[in-house]
């Protein structure tokens, strides 16, 4: 699981693609939808930098060299593993990211 | 291993906040919300003084977590003071400083109950924070004598050719809550209502 800054990183990194989060109790779907909004977003390198910082130890290439259905994989395991949803609960209570 | 056994320790036997240090945890508090670059180093170092000094950084996010929720709730009032409930406006004569709110309160108890510094940061917080309503309290009702008796506070209104007591405005948090009344019942003439047999929907009745 990642450190308090570096969850506090991916939380500002997925902020703009996070549905609310009440509606969601099952990880897969949530995940599902933020994978989503990033592929539709302008800004699709997101889904990358995410995943280096949820795999610190990977390498960017071996991450690249998997087939697409791994990495999405991967990136899911990563939310599921560090606690999306209640990530997402924390920096909320917290107003993380409200301001600035 | 040894800083689980000391946070383990310092959760047992920690205590509920007195003022001072209850006031520099809310500035820190208040600047997690702002700081956006710091807040995991302001989170880690809220820890440090509401809990115990340790490497919170090398810690699992979740744990920082739940622990931050349990230090915020060990050091908070009891109960919800209406001095909080409205955002104060921002305002560009005030200077402010490190640790401005504990010299403010500070200031007010000195000044009006001739307590020395020690013993206000030793107070309770709920103490405090009713006591400072009440010297707020005071202070207002001063300013309203003062105001009933300068000419400000008549209104003269020359096409009526009458005076008008106006009222000093009030902070927000110490209006009142406009109580929400019932509607009122208004009589209908028959010859208003829609003709024929009015049903009214009675859902205790066997046949409605």
């Amino acid at each position: 699981m990642l450190k308090i800054h570096d969850a506090l990183k991916l939380y500002a990194l997925l902020k703009d693609y996070l549905p609310d989060s009440k509606n969601f109790d099952n990880y897969l779907d949530y995940s599902g939808i933020i994978i989503h909004n990033i592929r539709e977003s302008s800004r699709p390198e997101t889904f990358g930098e995410c995943l280096l910082l949820m795999y610190p130890d990977e390498d960017a290439q071996t991450l690249l060299d998997k087939d697409s259905l791994m990495i999405i994989e991967l990136f899911v395991q990563g939310l599921v593993n560090n606690k999306i949803l209640d990530l997402v609960e924390f920096c909320t209570g917290i107003n993380y990211g409200v301001i600035g | 291993m040894l800083f689980r056994l000391k946070r383990w320790i310092s959760k047992k036997r920690v205590k509920r906040a007195t003022l001072k240090k209850w006031l520099l945890l809310e500035e820190l508090r208040s600047k997690i919300a702002e700081d956006r670059e710091n807040t995991g180093d302001l989170i880690c170092e809220y820890l440090s003084f509401a809990i115990c000094y340790g490497e919170w950084e090398t810690l699992d996010w979740l744990d920082v977590a739940k622990e931050y929720l349990f230090a915020v709730s060990v050091h908070s009032p009891t109960q919800k003071y209406p001095i909080f409930q409205f955002r104060p406006r921002e305002s560009k004569d005030r200077v402010e400083y490190d640790h401005w709110s504990w010299y403010m309160w500070a200031n007010l108890f000195a000044k009006n109950y001739g307590w020395e510094l020690d013993k206000i940061e030793k107070l309770d917080i709920d103490d405090a924070i009713s006591l400072i309503h009440e010297i707020l309290l005071g202070e207002q009702e001063d300013r309203e004598w003062d105001w009933s008796l300068s000419d400000k506070s008549i209104e003269y209104n020359s096409s009526t050719k009458k005076a008008k007591f106006v009222p000093l405005t009030r902070p927000q948090w110490m209006q009142a809550t406009p109580e929400i009344l019932e509607p009122k019942k208004i009589k209908i003439n028959k010859n208003m209502l829609p003709a024929g047999v009015v049903m009214r929907w009675n859902p205790d009745a066997k046949n409605p």
